[in-house]
């Protein structure tokens, strides 16, 4: 083996690794799902300032049909993309599931009186904050615009009230839709 | 410096010869990375034309390496393709080969250099 064919072996690497980059940038969450949840926030949130009574339904069902319909995003998107990875999919899942899991524990501590008021809706948002900032660093960079818009929430709670969830719904809905309609506008679908 | 000689003689001898093509490479890493892809998403990643990507594939596919899949997504025909067992064992191997080739160069460059 002389340096030439070394330095081919090297370029041959090069084009591989470019290939493999173009995979990994294409490798964020459907414009579609982003779009569901952002949608999902801003009715919930506003819901939670102009109508407490019909909040506390739309927080108990909608997020679950939600997650099922973005696993049906989720899947139909990777078709049309042309790939499938069960095992991108298996932590999606795992880490959403998670969330559920952890929002199940702080609804059930409410339900026996551990946390009440405005400390358990904080503590709510905390969890929700957590579970986008490690979206956001494991998974997709767009989430962790929502974590901090989350984090501040439950801070900006301590200071004022006055529709404070109804903004978070609103800037929680464009942290979501604006990076929606780039990718669409990039990829020229709505997967 | 023969014991060097020797060394990546050996190595070269566990180069796959299907997978020195850079195409065929790119091909099995990005399907290592996945359980399928298909046909458009594979030309799209390794900028290859259709006639080219096509006959890469059918020789890994001859070889054992690939398996395909036809389906149907929205009334149009998708071929999916996966890495087999043969063909993930046959990318391991050619990796690690390819990987103590360049040290070994890089080894003996600097022993040069020296």
């Amino acid at each position: 083996m002389n340096n030439v064919d070394a330095e081919r072996m090297r370029e041959d690497l090069a084009y591989v690794k470019e290939a493999v980059k173009r995979r990994r940038a294409g490798d964020l969450t459907p414009p579609s799902i982003l779009v569901l949840w952002g949608v999902i926030c801003l009715v919930g949130f506003v819901l939670n300032d102009f109508a407490p009574r019909f909040s506390w339904w739309f927080w108990c069902l909608v997020p679950a049909a939600g997650f099922v319909l973005s696993l049906v995003l989720g899947w139909r998107s990777s078709r049309r993309t042309g790939e499938v990875n069960w095992q991108e999919f298996r932590v999606d899942v795992l880490h959403w599931a998670g969330l559920g899991g952890a929002l199940a524990v702080l609804f059930s501590l409410y339900a026996v009186g551990t946390l009440r008021g405005i400390g358990f809706y904080q503590a709510l948002l905390l969890v929700l904050a957590l579970a986008y900032y490690f979206a956001g660093v494991h998974l997709d960079r767009a989430f962790v615009w929502v974590a901090l818009l989350l984090a501040a929430g439950a801070v900006g709670f301590v200071f004022f009230r006055t529709y404070l969830n109804a903004t978070l719904g609103v800037l929680i809905c464009v942290a979501l839709v604006v990076p929606a309609l780039m990718r669409r506008g990039k990829n020229g679908s709505g997967t | 410096m023969a014991r060097e000689l020797e060394q990546t003689a050996r190595e070269l001898q566990r180069l796959d010869q299907l997978l020195q093509h850079r195409a065929r490479l790119g091909i099995c890493v990005l399907l290592a990375g996945v359980d399928r892809m298909s046909f458009s998403r594979l030309k799209e990643l390794l900028r290859l034309t259709d006639g080219n990507l096509g006959a890469q594939l059918r020789k890994l596919e001859d070889a054992g390496y690939l398996s395909v899949h036809k389906a149907f997504i929205e009334r149009r025909p998708v071929s999916w393709y996966a890495l087999t067992e043969q063909g993930t064992h046959a990318l391991g191997v050619h990796l690690a080969g390819m990987e103590m080739l360049v040290k070994s160069v890089e080894r003996g460059a600097r022993g040069g250099d020296g």
